[in-house]
């Protein structure tokens, strides 16, 4: 392992990235190389650094007013079965209606049903000459 | 609309067990705190109207947050000027730190804040919120391998940007 991989082996083993054959290899060198091992102590001091999270604490009342938003912004929604029923009640209405208007309208119980009647269709009118038609006197 | 007891309750316990921990990554990665404040609303909102798809055990929701909280901010950065760091720090200093000790620490921060966005939000999301690999690929929507790489390089960047600061101050 040299130097610079050293180095980079330190920090990844801090963060849990390094596996512990290599880990073991880190180590080693670390023993047999004295500017390697000062270099370490600072990268740890400098990595304790970086890594430290000063406190952020939420304002007050931050929590109330999400409740708060998310209450606003809650909209009424039909659950999904009862909607899917309504969908299917629906159709059935629109199908009862369009089939009702095709029918003939019924009548009442107990009133007679009128027959039908098939008259002949009403004869044509004798057909009368209002002039006297006129035949050359070749023909007769 | 008012909420129902059962049902802001589940909310409220959201906000308890994550609401610090996503409020606090969301100043880390913005460096304004009344734009987190909005962020983070908009964040647990969104959890409540998603609440029925997500899972919420083996700490499932916990990425979940991140990658909204994630997204808000990558869409927000998009839509404005990047906040300036540098006069507006993200977290006031302690009035008991030392010089070099608020020195240091104002110099770490701005150093996190110039990693890109996509570098910035997976260094804080190991180092500071301490989510696992595998979590931090859920939250931020790469794969874990990704999710190593994006770390590696975040951490190396701030190592080689801050170690002459600590050498000069140690000298």
């Amino acid at each position: 392992m040299t130097c610079q991989e050293t180095l980079r082996n330190l920090t990844d083993r801090e963060d849990g990235l390094l596996s512990p054959e290599v880990a073991a290899d880190l180590d080693e060198h670390l023993a047999e190389c004295p500017p390697c091992a000062g270099q370490a102590r600072d990268l740890r001091a400098l990595r304790a650094l970086i890594y430290e999270a000063e406190a952020v604490d939420p304002p007050r009342g931050l929590g109330d007013r999400i409740v708060a938003t998310a209450a606003a912004r809650e909209t009424f929604r039909i659950p999904a079965p009862l909607s899917y029923a309504a969908a299917f009640l629906a159709g059935v209405v629109l199908t009862l209606a369009l089939t009702a208007r095709s029918e003939p309208t019924p009548f009442a119980d107990g009133e007679a049903t009128p027959a039908v009647t098939t008259a002949p269709p009403p004869e044509p009118e004798p057909f009368e000459l209002s002039a006297r038609i006129r035949v050359p006197r070749r023909i007769r | 609309m008012r909420l129902y007891p059962r049902m802001k309750e589940a909310l409220e316990r959201a906000w308890r067990d994550h609401g610090a921990r996503v409020y606090a990554y969301l100043v880390r990665m913005t460096g304004d705190r009344t734009l987190s404040e909005e962020l983070c609303q908009e964040t647990f909102v969104r959890y409540w109207r998603h609440r029925k798809g997500i899972r919420n055990e083996n700490g499932a929701l916990a990425p979940w947050l991140y990658r909204v909280a994630t997204r808000l901010v990558l869409d927000d950065r998009r839509r404005r000027a990047p906040v300036r760091l540098e006069h507006e720090p993200a977290v006031p200093a302690e009035a008991e730190d030392r010089v070099e000790t608020r020195e240091l620490r104002g110099r770490v921060r701005l150093e996190i804040a110039r990693l890109p966005a996509e570098l910035r939000a997976t260094f804080l999301l190991r180092a500071h919120q301490e989510l696992t690999f595998p979590q931090i690929a859920d939250a931020t929507g790469v794969s874990e391998r990704a999710a190593k790489d994006r770390f590696r390089r975040a951490r190396d960047s701030l190592l080689r940007s801050l170690a002459p600061l600590i050498r000069e101050i140690r000298s």
